[in-house]
């Protein structure tokens, strides 16, 4: 599961022996060490929004981050900066294939090289909030080959909620906002504060008790519930064994999403 | 009221649809479902458990607040292989179109077919 991996991880940190400066805390060293996993990780761990500044010898890359996604390139220098310099200040939210492709160029190239790398959080440049932005950690990840969970450890085993973890880490930049269900308790949200606050009440209303107990697809339920095909937002409840989630989506990227669940639980 | 031309109708919508194994009329308001056609005729239980899914997800009394005010009128419940659709009528909030279909499926093409046999309905009904 994917919070256990990331507990472990954040463990296996806290045990790492103390090694601070002022290029702040060692993710990764050895000529081997990949920057696309040691860069993924950091934005995976990252849920308030915030700058991440990586160095690794003369070189820096600072990123901007929060809600578990990688918003943009805020600045690079050092001897290999220049695939990352067209990229600063362009948008990440839903990035093409060549977009996807200029960017691991440039997070692998900025940080090349055989040194140490390191991080340093800062708050972030801009006040504003937005969670829609950027892409998720995951998603990257996912497109670019990368296996997160070999820094961390052995990959767990897999559970009923695989598949609820795959949907919501690849699909919904979708969602207008969400609230993560554990065990029948508020586990995680994000989103729009005003329509993250009425799935919130939603969450607790007698409509969301019928809802889960919707006869199941083997161990899986999707729920969508709006207007019509093409008219404003649908509510979408997801689970898996004890696991589920509430989105808020556009109503025309019901299709979607439906496909999206449907790989993911096949 | 309904006679067996009705019947015929959510046969021709099935047909239309194509993989689509089960069309049923229901009215929300009575929660009884009024007319069915299937390939294969379903047990009195999977019948009242879909009227009963219907009612669940189109008149839930917490759901108008997440979309802004209004009631639900389209409702998808999915699997890997099959999906059940609830349509509420435009014209008529108390009645509603039950289909099970094969997937994969849009959801636009469903609700368009669902539709225009609900307000066929309801036309029929207000010249009687």
């Amino acid at each position: 599961m994917k919070d256990a991996r990331r507990l472990k991880n954040r463990i296996r940190k806290l045990n790492a022996p103390a090694r601070q400066s002022e290029q702040g805390r060692e993710i990764a060293s050895g000529a081997d060490a990949s920057p696309l996993a040691a860069v993924l990780l950091e934005v995976d761990e990252t849920m308030l929004p915030r700058r991440l500044v990586f160095s690794r010898g003369d070189a820096r890359l600072s990123l901007s981050a929060g809600n578990r996604r990688l918003i943009g390139i805020e600045h690079a220098e050092g001897s290999a900066e220049a695939p990352a310099k067209p990229l600063m200040g362009v948008s990440l939210t839903r990035p093409d294939v060549a977009l996807l492709g200029r960017l691991r160029d440039a997070l692998t190239t900025a940080l090349a090289g055989s040194e140490p790398i390191f991080v340093r959080t800062e708050p972030a440049a801009d006040g504003q909030v937005d969670f829609a932005a950027g892409t998720t950690a995951q998603a990257l990840a996912s497109a670019w080959g990368v296996d997160l969970s070999a820094d961390a450890g052995p990959p767990d085993a897999p559970d009923e909620a695989g598949g609820l973890d795959m949907f919501l880490t690849t699909a919904p930049s979708l969602a207008r906002a969400w609230v993560r269900l554990s065990s029948g308790g508020i586990a995680d949200t994000g989103g729009d504060p005003a329509t993250l606050g009425r799935l919130q009440a939603f969450a607790g209303s007698a409509d969301m008790a019928n809802i889960d107990m919707v006869p199941a697809s083997g161990s899986n339920r999707f729920v969508a519930i709006g207007r019509s095909p093409d008219d404003g937002d649908c509510l979408l409840f997801v689970s898996a064994g004890l696991e589920a989630a509430l989105l808020m989506i556009p109503a025309e990227t019901l299709d979607q999403a439906k496909k999206t669940w449907q790989d993911a639980v096949r | 009221m309904f006679d067996i031309s009705f019947e015929k109708e959510l046969d021709a919508l099935r047909e239309a649809l194509g993989n689509c194994r089960l069309a049923a009329f229901a009215d929300l308001s009575a929660r009884m479902v009024l007319r069915v056609s299937a390939d294969e005729r379903p047990r009195r239980e999977e019948i009242d458990a879909l009227c009963d899914l219907a009612v669940t997800c189109l008149d839930g009394p917490a759901l108008p607040a997440l979309l802004d005010g209004e009631p639900p009128f389209s409702a998808v419940v999915a699997g890997t292989e099959e999906s059940r659709f609830f349509i509420r009528s435009l014209s008529d909030p108390s009645d509603a179109l039950i289909l099970i279909v094969g997937e994969p499926v849009e959801q636009a093409g469903i609700w368009a077919a669902a539709q225009d046999l609900l307000n066929r309905h309801s036309a029929g009904e207000d010249a009687s």
